[in-house]
């Protein structure tokens, strides 16, 4: 079984400010079987830094993240080029994410030519229109507009559609659809799905909207302040979170039908803008079930069926 | 190779006339810039069309009678040595304005090179170049130009221009080093990188492209502050002494005493005329950091 | 407890004109809100609700203009005041915390100056003493520190940006708050934050609240009543629960499949197309091009008007006239 990629322990300094944003972060993603995995957490959670050290945008502090075997920044020549066809990304900001100077067609082309995907320009365009295609743009009114003339959802199609052409094993997709309109983020999250349903292409989903995990996830790992607190199957995580902050995520969510339910989150607000704790469980300060042994060590992974959690409640 | 190719296709995107032509006819709706533009351009014309009719034999010593006031013959009148005024000022205004223009040009160019290498780079290479930046702009930089100007006595207008941009290229750099140090953390830059873009590919097509504004400001800053640079060292007698230049009018008025002989046609031409000039670029400057906060571009 | 009609909102029209022609932004939309509920205004981006907003509160500037239309605040005009006068409404009366506002703040001021600026901007005279207490009892109602307001936009979180500015616009407590997608670009738990204010506005001050937002899992929980908008004008109209459980457009239907939740199994559903362009927009019924019940011959050709389809509900299609 050929690892796309792993990460073992990997801890990523902010210079200057020795801020941990990722600590003790392992992933492996196989490509024997496509898989979405869910990365949830709040701002400031590190799933952003996570993403840019697998798309290696970033290097970690410490620890490795290879793929297929080879670590990141030992990769060359053939195997640099098909690391960075196979792994790519989709970013969440579509009205930046473009150069507004290039033509859409230009930036279709692009990593096209560079990652030597293809060599003549039949063939180029022809795996052009097929991605635009496959995510349902007709490319004959989109290649020569450029970004500013086409609405969000369209953006981030092309940017899905970039990513697909490279025929990626991986694609890491950052908050895809939080700047979408809530109407429109379907019809993209359910492209993602034919991805991997259809074209055997995992996915690392990259969130803070549960809601919109649910649909698509095989796997969840939910992420505080840059440490894992709980990961497994998305369906058992999200409809019975063990971990007291995944509890949290889940009650916040807006509920889409109308009812009148009172809750009683009060206490999040005044503990945002807390410092994180030096030592025990992060999580310590905004916990409702807290104990004092949290304050004393950061509480491991501990194992619950085939979920893991990083609390106290569940074990030793 | 690619790299000629790439720098080719960018000289075709910039010479890409029709952008340029929307770009102007929005420019010239901003009244500053209109009349910025025009003003400048009716000196250019005004001294390329004078250069026609006059000649330069006009401006020698004791071609016409001295210290006569403006009449038929000399609309500026002539000097102490006998020198048709309004000869050097046709010869002078081009001169000052090319100098301006030179020195602005190579000035802003080289400010946007370092710039950009240091912000995008960073680590040991921005710390380097970062070092001669804040050097440069903490040096006195008229004084250092002084001891330079007389060193090279004898300067022609070339060397004027050369020496002037020791000292303006800081000013852009530092600027384009800040927006490249935020520009290259935009998501299109991660994308190019994730497709494999080569660093100066990258530098060139997509980072470059949106310091275009930044360059524009600072060209015409630059070219104020080289003329403005050019006059003084003119007028304390370091300046180009065999090139005609309003700043070198100024100083032989000033030297013979002209204010106190009543010659005033002689220091009054290019007093008014270097006040038109930096009214004018000064309007351009307004006209274009206008049209860019519209867009937002100086976000 | 809702009480009487205290704005009302009379056949609106705002229009931007661009050089490509004018962009009827808000072209006809009349809307009363109650005392003391939360009106939710939803739709797409581009739907022309944040210019309705901005018309409110006059705000609309070049080249946008407002065409015509009153907009009644306890029977007065506003349109129809001086600029002097207005002042007196806006911020004391109708508060406003626009669309991305926690981006636009300077980022090299303390929060504490900026707010000072901006009160001062409003014309609004208020003791130092005075603006600290209202501060600090708002601030801390919304679970914040005084503190916050020592420091720099870059040390708050998207969430604690947000709540400030509605802090702010507290300040003089006012009658009605429009505020403007407010959760968006937020995490779950700021938004979490956010709306518990915003409903907590509503229960323990009466505030009447006009809430923006495309994002339709909020306006089911906040909202009593909810009016949609689509390509400029308003399709439907009614209480949010009504609506949720008996959705009558079929865009209006369209927006509420397309929410995701937890423990759905059902795909969810996007709507096809995208929205009109406004300088032009289609014939006769605006959604037909994307409506899934498209009646040819009928839908492109008339136009449907705002019709009352039960007490409290009205709605803008010709399925139902």
């Amino acid at each position: 079984m050929e690892s796309v990629y792993k990460i073992y322990r990997v801890r990523k300094f902010l210079r200057a400010e020795n801020i941990v944003a990722v600590e003790d972060f392992n992933i492996a993603i196989n490509d024997d079987q496509p898989i979405v995995v869910t990365l949830a957490g709040e701002s400031g959670s590190g799933k952003t830094t996570v993403a840019k050290m697998i798309l290696r945008l970033e290097e970690p502090t410490k620890g490795v993240v290879r793929y297929r075997g080879v670590d990141l920044k030992r990769l060359r020549g053939e195997i640099w080029r098909r690391y960075r066809r196979e792994v790519q990304a989709v970013f969440q900001d579509p009205y930046s994410a473009f150069n507004p100077l290039h033509r859409i067609e230009t930036v279709l082309r692009i990593p096209l030519k560079r990652l030597g995907v293809a060599t003549s320009n039949q063939e180029i365009d022809l795996i052009i229109r097929k991605s635009l295609e496959d995510v349902g743009l007709d490319p004959g009114k989109v290649l020569s507009k450029y970004p500013r003339q086409l609405s969000g959802g369209e953006r981030q199609r092309v940017m899905i559609a970039r990513a697909i052409s490279l025929q990626p094993k991986l694609i890491v997709a950052d908050e895809p659809v939080s700047m979408l309109d809530a109407s429109i983020r379907a019809s993209i999250i359910n492209i993602l799905k034919d991805l991997r349903d259809r074209k055997g292409v995992s996915i690392l989903y990259i969130t803070h909207d549960l809601n919109t995990a649910y649909g698509i996830s095989d796997e969840i790992i939910i992420m505080y302040r840059g440490s894992i607190v709980e990961r497994g199957p998305a369906k058992k995580v999200l409809l019975e979170p063990l971990h007291p902050y995944t509890r949290l995520l889940i009650e916040s969510l807006p509920k889409p039908r109308p009812t009148r339910k009172i809750l009683k989150s009060r206490e999040i607000s005044i503990y945002e803008d807390t410092a994180t704790p030096q030592h025990g469980c992060k999580f310590y300060p905004r916990c409702p079930l807290r104990m004092d042994k949290c304050l004393n060590m950061k509480p491991p992974l501990i194992s619950v069926g085939d979920r893991e959690v990083a609390c106290y409640l569940y074990g030793e | 190779m690619r790299t000629l190719s790439i720098a080719t296709e960018i000289l075709g995107k910039i010479l890409h006339l029709s952008t340029f032509l929307g770009i102007l006819h929005d420019l010239l709706r901003i009244r500053a810039f209109a009349v910025g533009l025009i003003g400048i351009l009716a000196l250019t014309i005004f001294s390329l069309i004078g250069g026609l009719v006059t000649s330069y034999d006009r401006t020698y010593a004791g071609a016409f009678d001295p210290q006569l006031p403006p009449n038929p013959k000399n609309p500026l009148g002539t000097d102490l040595l006998g020198r048709d005024v309004y000869a050097q000022l046709i010869y002078g205004l081009s001169n000052s304005l090319a100098i301006g223009i030179i020195a602005g040009a190579i000035g802003t160019l080289l400010g946007t090179l370092i710039g950009i290498t240091a912000g995008y780079f960073r680590g040991f290479v921005d710390s380097v170049l970062r070092l001669f930046i804040d050097v440069n702009l903490a040096l006195p930089s008229m004084l250092v130009l002084v001891l330079i100007a007389s060193y090279f006595r004898g300067l022609d207008y070339i060397g004027m221009a050369l020496i002037i941009c020791l000292f303006n290229w800081a000013w852009p750099a530092r600027q384009v080093r800040a927006q490249t140090l935020s520009l290259r953390e935009r998501d299109f830059i991660y994308l190019a990188r994730l497709s494999n873009m080569g660093r100066f590919e990258i530098l060139v097509r997509e980072i470059m492209p949106h310091l275009t504004p930044w360059m524009v400001a600072n060209f015409v800053n630059a070219t104020i502050s080289a003329i403005l640079t050019e006059s003084g060292l003119s007028i304390i007698g370091l300046g180009p002494q065999r090139s005609m230049t309003l700043g070198m009018i100024l100083h032989w008025a000033l030297s013979y005493a002209a204010i106190y002989r009543g010659l005033w046609w002689w220091w009054a031409t290019p007093v008014i005329f270097l006040s038109i000039i930096f009214v004018f670029l000064y309007l351009i400057y307004i006209g274009i950091t206008r049209y860019f906060a519209e867009r937002e571009v100086f976000a | 407890m809702i009480g009487e009609e205290i704005l009302r909102i009379k056949d609106l029209r705002v229009s931007y004109l661009t050089r490509r022609g004018e962009v009827k932004a808000v072209d006809g939309v009349s809307l009363g809100l109650y005392k003391g509920e939360i009106l939710g205004i939803a739709g797409e981006s581009g739907c022309g609700k944040s210019t309705l907003a901005a018309a409110i509160l006059r705000l609309v500037k070049p080249p946008g203009i407002i065409k015509e239309g009153k907009v009644l605040y306890r029977g007065k005009d506003l349109l129809r005041l001086g600029e002097e006068e207005f002042r007196l409404y806006r911020m004391t009366k109708i508060a406003y915390v626009p669309q991305g506002s926690m981006n636009s703040l300077n980022p090299v001021m303390r929060i504490r100056d900026q707010f000072m600026d901006m009160l001062k901007d409003h014309g609004l005279k208020i003791k130092k003493e005075e603006l600290e207490e209202r501060l600090r009892e708002i601030l801390s109602s919304m679970g914040l520190k005084t503190s916050i307001l020592d420091r720099y936009p870059h040390e708050l979180s998207g969430g604690m940006k947000q709540r400030t500015l509605i802090a702010l616009s507290l300040i003089m407590n006012p009658e009605i708050l429009i505020a403007d997608e407010p959760t968006t670009a937020l995490d779950v738990v700021s938004q979490r934050g956010v709306m518990n204010i915003l409903r907590d506005l509503k229960d323990q001050r009466g505030t009447s609240i006009i809430l923006i937002t495309h994002d339709m899992a909020v306006q089911a929980e906040l909202s009593d009543r909810m009016a949609i908008m689509y390509a400029g004008k308003i399709v439907e109209v009614g209480p949010t629960e009504e609506i949720y459980n008996e959705p009558l457009h079929p865009y209006t239907r369209l927006l509420i499949e397309s929410i995701p939740s937890l423990g759905d199994e059902k795909p969810r559903k996007s709507i096809e197309g995208i929205p009109p362009d406004l300088v032009n927009p289609p014939k006769g019924c605006r959604f037909h091009p994307r409506c899934p019940f498209y009646i040819p011959g009928k839908c492109d050709t008339q136009e449907p008007m705002l019709i009352q389809a039960s007490s409290g509900r009205s709605v803008a299609c010709l399925l139902y006239s």
